[in-house]
């Protein structure tokens, strides 16, 4: 267990005395410098400074790829100087194919760690390896690779795309790449939008560290009060399915939703505002995701950087792709605009939901997961006009609230079948659950107290609930203006309140040290 | 060009006055987030004070007993290990020779920890001699033995002492810090906190025996063969390290200490590592007092123990009366009291007596006594 977790108090320390250093710093580049220095000491306690060498190791190639794409396309300014547009595009063509062997290069190389890693973890290489004694197919895993591997694709390909300017700066391009705010578990940053910050980083503004540690703060919360006292009880349910039923695993599976949001988010909340104290804006991976109304507004909502990253590395080259549009063309002179339609959403949407249920995991249950949503998705989008005339055939005002509330609860179901597919690991988890569900009620354990004998007592019960509605009514108020511009509006002694009250709760009432061995991150393992 | 004059002065101030008031903005938020954050760190530290003795509520008073002697009121100081606490009869001591004593020991207590005891100590007292009982020293102790070292540094007071303490016993930072601010290791208890536990906000309370224990019961016990001229054999390495610590450390601050063998029916091993351990300490200058031969002091082997560790009230009675007769002969401890300190003395045998009549009528349980 690394002794460097974001909410651990070693990091809580690190970043306290990080922020003041880095704070001090008079000039951008120094603040660079103390940011790299911080992303070193930061792997050296979450996850060795090997895995930093393989980042070391990635960015030089990254580095040096996107340097060669650039020297391609200064040869095709030359040689196009004085062309005319036209006579432009079969000179650009050639140079592309030249830009793109590098492209792939370092496309291969990056994903191909990222595979090996993953298929290696589903194939047991470490246990083989140590078996017969072959030291190096020993698998490194670097922490955050999938992040780390996400930006960096997107990174060259946007070189390759000539959207961003490349990078010259060695040392810039490897304090961006391995950031550690967010190279656990993201946001997913476009390159030029953090570089941009890196070049410029502004000096101290008290509004801004406030607003980052308020941020952090309200992420200990979630994570420590809410997340890590369900996780435990959650993880028992699911790993011994067979002895629980009806009630019980309905329960275990709310809480499995609550948990996963409470986690994830809690985690965006403490880099989010890491970031922001340092004068640094992230992207939002969150945005009130169990308000979504369908599933595809769920994604936009719910690790919003991912899904975008998906959408304009894959969805897009795959749509836009010449060959893709020839054959959806010939489909719709085939058999009619309806199906060139369906086709036209259903091939690249599929392929992204494939892909990323194989990002969160290797395996069948994974692969499931990504076409159940998938096929969810593409319904809603191939089918939308047909699904938006069915309430009006029923009659139902869909401005009602009720209407709204259901589309919600529709959506949480979504989601919380979604979780119950991966959430046994054993294949056919979803199944397992519902037999297990309608197996029995065990409604008794509502009435006989049955209910706080599975890891949470009747105590840890209230603050659960206290904290959960407290987090709920927050969101709610965000959906619809700026909670912190509020807070920060307020007498300062009533501030103060509320900030000694969020504190003061999570390291009273958080699950984290030696009593209670915190757990990871939930998306601390890609 | 009087107008000049006077508008260029009027828009100076006016330019001025914003610059000034940004500067006084900037103190006063400045100012805030010092009383802020020093306010945090209060109510976190004292909340750690009572978190902290939910568990184990007993072991965990050696500390706030202490802090809440009133300063410079105590002519000796004991540290040690469980036998400190149960030979050290700190009401006979005042009773019979009137020296006011304070058992700062707690059980298996590290030898690690002894020389930053006696800083902690002299923060509030000014002790005229520390006694230091040194069956730890005898048995060696492993320096990463946890328990050793927390149920001492657990309910110290946040500083100096207690971070040099966890240094010299954890090698792993992350070990520190948990163990330093251990709210890390006792938030979890917040459910078991009842409003008796708010009187250690200050993590200071009166300790009612102080951190004297009344052994009840009889173990029946031999005497070990008394071997005169015993050849010195080796010490556990880490126990002649830190011993050696502790003289230097104890030489430098000019403080009187003595060093004594509590008697219990011991191994072969013992006259071997007692002649060890007084080879270095006299070579420091210090004195080692052994009380091995617990018959020498009028000790009944079939009567006075509690178990075969320890002796009982009227074992530690007659160890008492030797250890006092010993200090008042070498180091002649005639202390001033204020009024009020004699009087808390004068309750306080008056009291142990009390109990000891009950103990000795049977109308009183081992339990009862130590939830005192």
């Amino acid at each position: 267990m690394p002794i460097m977790t974001y909410n651990s108090l070693f990091f809580v320390l690190f970043f306290a005395a990080f922020l003041l250093i880095y704070l001090l710093m008079p000039k951008s580049f120094l603040k660079q410098g103390v940011i790299l220095v911080g992303n070193v000491f930061f792997y050296k306690f979450a996850g060795g400074l090997n895995c930093m060498a393989l980042l070391v190791a990635a960015s030089l190639l990254l580095y040096f790829c996107s340097i060669r794409i650039e020297r391609i396309y200064e040869g095709f300014e030359k040689e196009a100087e004085g062309l005319s547009k036209k006579e432009q595009v079969p000179l650009l063509a050639a140079y592309k194919s030249r830009t793109r062997k590098w492209l792939l290069l370092g496309i291969l190389l990056l994903i191909g760690t990222l595979v090996y890693v993953k298929v290696g973890r589903l194939l047991h290489f470490e246990e083989t390896s140590r078996l017969l004694d072959i030291r190096f197919t020993r698998i490194m895993v670097p922490l955050g690779l999938s992040y780390y591997t996400f930006s960096a694709v997107g990174y060259l390909a946007d070189v390759y795309w000539r959207k961003v300017k490349v990078e010259h700066n060695y040392f810039t391009l490897l304090t961006c790449m391995t950031f550690f705010p967010i190279i656990v578990q993201g946001p997913i940053s476009h390159y030029d939008r953090l570089a941009k910050q890196f070049h410029q980083l502004p000096g101290f503004s008290y509004e801004r560290v406030c607003h980052g540690m308020q941020r952090m703060w309200w992420g200990f919360l979630k994570k420590s009060i809410i997340a890590d006292r369900i996780t435990p009880v959650t993880s028992t349910i699911f790993a011994d399915i067979y002895h629980y039923a009806g009630l019980e695993v309905v329960l275990a599976v709310i809480g499995n939703v609550i948990a996963i949001y409470m986690d994830f988010s809690g985690c965006m909340d403490i880099v989010i505002g890491a970031a922001e104290a340092m004068g640094i804006t992230l992207d939002e991976n969150f945005r009130q995701p169990f308000f979504a109304k369908s599933a595809a507004e769920f994604w936009r909502r719910w690790h919003i950087t991912l899904g975008a990253w998906f959408k304009d590395y894959v969805y897009m080259p795959i749509a836009m792709n010449p060959g893709f549009m020839k054959r959806t063309a010939a489909i719709r002179k085939k058999r009619g605009a309806r199906a060139a339609q369906v086709f036209s959403a259903a091939v690249p949407l599929m392929i992204v939901w494939i892909l990323t249920g194989l990002w969160h995991g290797t395996g069948k249950d994974y692969l499931f997961w990504g076409i159940y949503w998938g096929v969810l998705i593409i319904i809603e989008t191939a089918f939308a006009k047909e699904l938006k005339a069915v309430p009006a055939k029923l009659h139902i005002r869909t401005e009602s609230f009720g209407y709204r509330l259901f589309q919600m609860i529709r959506t949480c179901i979504y989601f919380a079948i979604g979780r119950m597919i991966t959430a046994c690991g054993a294949g056919r988890s979803l199944f397992l659950i519902i037999g297990q569900i309608f197996a029995a009620g065990r409604l008794h354990i509502l009435r006989d107290g049955g209910i706080f004998s599975y890891g949470i007592d009747k105590k840890n019960m209230l603050v659960l609930i206290v904290f959960f509605l407290i987090v709920w009514i927050v969101d709610i108020m965000s959906a619809h203006f700026d909670v912190r511009d509020r807070i920060d509006r307020l007498p300062f002694p009533l501030r103060w309140v509320i900030y000694y009250g969020v504190v003061l709760s999570v390291i009273i009432f958080g699950i984290y040290g030696n009593a209670y061995h915190a757990g990871a991150f939930a998306y601390g393992g890609f | 060009m009087q107008e000049k004059s006077v508008q260029a002065a009027t828009d100076k101030d006016i330019a001025g006055q914003p610059a000034k008031k940004a500067g006084l903005a900037k103190l006063w938020k400045a100012i805030r987030c010092v009383v802020f954050l020093s306010l945090l760190f209060y109510l976190t530290l004292h909340m750690s004070y009572v978190l902290r003795q939910v568990p184990e509520r007993n072991a965990k008073n050696v500390f706030p007993g202490f802090y809440a002697e009133p300063d410079n009121s105590l002519d000796v100081v004991t540290l040690g290990s469980s036998a400190c606490y149960q030979y050290v009869d700190t009401p006979k001591l005042y009773e019979n020779f009137g020296i006011t004593s304070y058992n700062l020991g707690c059980p298996i207590q590290s030898t690690i920890s002894t020389p930053f005891l006696m800083d902690e100590v002299e923060k509030t007292q000014s002790p005229e001699l520390f006694l230091v009982e040194v069956r730890r020293y005898i048995k060696g102790t492993k320096k990463n033995f946890s328990k050793a070292v927390y149920l001492m540094t657990d309910t110290m007071k946040l500083g100096l002492n207690k971070w040099g303490m966890i240094c010299r016993a954890y090698d792993s930072i992350a070990e520190r810090v948990t163990e330093f601010l251990d709210i890390y290791k006792y938030h979890s208890y917040w459910s078991g906190v009842d409003t008796t536990l708010f009187e250690f906000w200050n993590n200071e309370k009166v300790h009612p025996m102080k951190r004297w224990r009344n052994r009840q019961g009889v173990h029946p016990k031999v005497a070990s063969p008394v071997v005169e001229n015993a050849e010195p054999t080796s010490l556990h390495k880490n126990t002649t390290r830190e011993l050696i610590y502790l003289l230097e450390e104890c030489r430098k601050k000019g403080r009187n200490v003595l060093f004594f063998v509590s008697p219990y029916p011991y191994g072969d091993y013992l006259p071997g590592r007692v002649a060890a351990l007084r080879e270095i300490i006299e070579s420091y200058g210090y004195t080692l007092l052994d009380m091995s031969d617990g018959e020498a002091y009028g000790l009944d082997y079939s009567t006075d123990f509690a178990d075969s560790l320890h002796v009982n009230y009227l074992g530690a009675e007659k160890v008492t009366n030797a250890l006092g007769e010993y200090i008042q002969k070498e180091y002649n401890i005639h202390t001033q009291h204020t009024p009020e300190v004699t009087a808390d003395w004068e309750r306080y045998v008056k009291a142990n007596n009390e109990i000891v009549e009950q103990i000795r009528a049977g109308k009183v349980s081992q339990e009862e006594t130590d939830n005192l």
